[in-house]
């Protein structure tokens, strides 16, 4: 705990000072990125990447750490990797979700109430990319990280130091997030588009081009480990037909960051050179074109929302069967299904510049791929629907999260295919109707997904159960809640209410405020979730191994697995779902 | 890399091969990352010449200064590629002689390739081929044709200077290490050596060349 205080003093004091002292040299550009680039390695040595380093030059074991420093410390152990990003992710949630709920309050009524149109942008740029990043390592990266390496019967992951460096990345770029509003603001949205983000010389917009590098490394580095843990490190017997779908799902969303990651920070990287080095790239006048921006951000961002839903769509399906007692429907088609997701989420971007001015004859394959990707997405629902034909349903409140995800997804899918046919996309595009959109297929799908998953595997986390009842009324609450938000968003969507806007007619007066009011019930169940989260750490029912009486490798393990999980090496004799075979 | 020692008893996956998976992967994102830069550099000038805008003339770029040092360059890196495959087959003998004096060429020829790299910086740049040149103002090819080159060849230059320090951390392993370990990582280093290697095959035509 003092190491990462001392870390974090070191990291933020290296970068004021330095920051200070280039200011005059560089300008406010300069000095923020090469303070940024001293001040980045400087915390991560101190908080236990210099031990880290030394151990792995000398040929040693990592060394484990205990206490405090085992949450607080770079901890190499996979298990303590998965808690610190879950909690990360959550605090990050409720971050986001405050910038949200005042972004609300402001939208309760026509006219300006409390916020000025720039701050606004502010906190609505600050919301997006905040619960991106949330979306991207609530499931695959929390837990991926305690579940993965349990569900093949590994002691840990491939690369233990490398896990923990992948945590320790997000600390700082969450750190710049927040400083941004300090520094001038950021007006151009999560995508930060080209040319408003080439433009303009407040340094925030720098911190946030930095904190998404920083993002992106972590999710190579991250991916790197998904695969090599799943490919090399199974126990005797796991073959590829019994892998459990969970594993499945993060490895398919692995295969995603080590592909598109870097391709994403090309275009960042590009936009930091036109903005400090006079390149230009994004400059029509100088030769430049500003439509490449849009497609290698998109070649990265919308396989990225496939890193979110994936570890979702994986948590369900691996759920459903254990709540069923049933063997999952199409186990094979499911894993397959996942994989072809991976093959077609990489030739669907320019559906998000249907109405950029992009060449016209793109519009048609691009519009042919985006509806096969329904096939595979398809195939999930109906292995859900097929576990869940004629069983006899045991309703545990991990149940109740996969069945509300189930009905979310499919408003959330639905509402996809006008926007991903070009000719209704000319109407929807930058409306609220992509807005409700997006947030039932990543909040009503992936958030709901991380929900259910956290409270199926709560038990083997923490060794206790969450309060079954207070989890089932969260699910409720936040279910109506998000709703209610979303549901009438649709609504004014298609009457033209475009999003980014801080404002709007007076008649749309009753509708925003009942959202609002919506709004306040999801903060409430987060609320809830939260008390929840930390009573039943102290007060919950004891769960013993296995309290789900589930078939996979991670409840073999004791709950909380020790140091090294499984008292002897596992071996695999059958699949994984055979209930009642 | 090094895999942790939490491999399942008998699973059929060594340390080394999950380390050479793991690299393996890592290559994978980097091939991304420089193949993002090529396709937008190419499709930038060749959609530039196709569409009607075609304002945009790209400069013959074996006339701008610096192709010579350029070529050298080249010289050197695959010089380099070579020792390296040396110094590794030395590893694998259990020669440590053979081996630290081709890393060390390898060293030597990789900083060689910076050395070269400032002076034809500083010459395109005495000459006015920089971003924000007025050379680079009053022509829109030149400016975006010397954006993607400062891009590339800096982002390249960074790689070599990160092979480098793997190569130090590689010469610099204790004595007692025994000769298989000491080839593994020999083998690391040179799988990421040559990445950048090719990297600089494929930089050298498209920016000294068409």
């Amino acid at each position: 705990m003092t190491k990462l205080i001392k870390a974090l003093a070191a990291g933020i004091g290296s970068f004021a000072v330095l920051y200070k002292l280039l200011l005059g040299g560089l300008g406010e550009q300069g000095a923020s990125v090469v303070a940024y680039l001293a001040a980045l390695p400087a915390f991560l040595l101190l908080v236990g990447g210099w031990d880290a380093l030394r151990s792995y030059a000398a040929g040693h074991e990592p060394e484990e750490l205990h206490g405090a420093a085992r949450y607080f410390g770079y901890n190499v152990d996979h298990k303590a990797v998965g808690v610190q990003y879950i909690a990360a992710a959550l605090l990050v949630f409720v971050v986001s979700g405050t910038w949200a709920l005042v972004m609300r309050l402001e939208l309760s009524h026509h006219g300006i109430q409390f916020l000025t149109p720039e701050l606004y942008t502010t906190m609505m740029t600050l919301h997006g990319i905040g619960m991106v990043v949330v979306a991207l390592i609530a499931t695959a990266g929390g837990i991926g990280n305690f579940i993965v390496p349990l569900q093949v019967g590994a002691r840990d992951m491939a690369f233990p130091r490398l896990n923990a460096l992948s945590f320790w990345l997000l600390p700082p770029a969450v750190l710049l997030l927040l400083a941004t509003p300090l520094m001038g603001g950021l007006d151009f949205g999560w995508t930060a588009y080209a040319s408003l983000s080439t433009q303009g010389s407040t340094p925030g917009k720098q911190l946030f081009l930095l904190a998404f590098v920083t993002v992106g490394f972590s999710s190579i580095f991250s991916g790197v480990n998904f695969v090599a843990t799943t490919l090399a490190m199974r126990a005797k017997g796991l073959t590829w037909g019994r892998i459990p779908v969970f594993t499945w799902s993060i490895l398919a969303t692995a295969i995603i960051q080590l592909l598109g990651t870097s391709v994403v920070a090309a275009s960042l990287i590009m936009v930091l050179f036109d903005r400090m080095l006079h390149t230009t790239f994004f400059d029509p006048n100088l030769g430049g074109t500003v439509l490449l921006y849009q497609h290698l951000f998109w070649f990265y961002s919308h396989p990225a929302v496939y890193i979110m839903i994936l570890p979702a769509f994986g948590a369900i399906l691996e759920i459903l069967p254990v709540f069923c007692r049933k063997p999952l429907f199409g186990y094979r088609l499911s894993a397959g299904a996942f994989i072809a997701i991976v093959v077609l989420s990489f030739v669907v971007w320019a559906h998000h510049m249907f109405t950029s001015g992009m060449w016209a004859v793109l519009k048609l394959p691009f519009m042919v791929n985006t509806e096969l990707i329904s096939i595979p997405t398809g195939v999930v629902f109906l292995a859900a629907l097929g576990t869940l034909w004629r069983s006899k349903i045991r309703m545990d409140a991990p149940m109740v999260w996969a069945l509300a995800m189930i009905l979310n997804f499919l408003i959330g899918g639905l509402t996809g295919i006008p926007l991903a046919d070009a000719p209704t996309d000319l109407h929807m595009h930058d409306t609220w109707f992509v807005v409700a959109h997006f947030h039932f297929t990543i909040m009503g799908g992936a958030v709901f997904g991380f929900f259910a998953a956290f409270t199926y595997w709560y038990p083997k986390i923490t060794g206790r159960k969450l309060n079954e009842a207070l989890s089932k009324t969260q699910a409720f609450l936040m279910f109506t809640g998000f709703n209610g938000t979303f549901i009438p968003m649709f609504w004014l969507g298609t009457l033209g209410m475009r999003r980014h806007v801080v404002d709007f007619p007076e008649w749309m007066d009753p509708v925003q405020l009942f959202i609002s009011c919506a709004a306040v019930l999801i903060a409430s169940s987060a609320a809830l979730f939260l008390y929840n989260v930390l009573s039943s750490l102290k007060k919950g029912e004891e769960a013993g191994r296995n309290p789900w009486e589930a078939l996979t490798l991670e409840w073999t393990a004791p709950s909380p697995p020790p140091h090294g999980n499984f008292e002897r090496a596992p071996v695999v004799t059958a699949g994984p779902y055979e209930f009642g075979v | 890399m090094q895999a942790s020692a939490a491999i399942a008893e008998d699973s059929e996956w060594g340390q080394a091969e999950i380390g050479k998976l793991g690299l393996w992967l890592f290559l994978v994102s980097e091939v991304m990352l420089f193949g993002a830069f090529f396709a937008s550099y190419l499709s930038t000038r060749l959609g530039n010449a196709d569409c009607a805008l075609g304002v945009t003339v790209w400069p013959e770029a074996g006339h701008l200064p610096g192709l010579v040092m350029a070529t050298v360059n080249t010289l050197i890196l695959l010089t380099s590629s070579y020792t390296m495959v040396r110094a590794i087959s030395g590893a694998e003998r259990g020669d440590r002689g053979r081996f630290r004096t081709n890393l060390l060429a390898t060293i030597f020829l990789g900083a060689a390739f910076l050395v070269v790299k400032t002076f034809e910086y500083r010459l395109k740049i005495s000459h006015g081929y920089y971003p924000g040149s007025e050379l680079a103002k009053a022509n829109n090819g030149l400016s975006i044709f010397l954006s993607y080159y400062f891009l590339m060849t800096s982002l390249h230059g960074l790689h070599v200077v990160a092979g480098l320090v793997w190569n130090l951390v590689v010469l610099a392993a204790p004595p007692e290490l025994p000769a298989e370990k000491l080839a593994l990582k020999a083998e690391y280093a040179g799988l990421y050596w040559h990445f950048v290697d090719v990297v600089w095959v494929f930089l050298f035509p498209l920016f000294y060349l068409v």
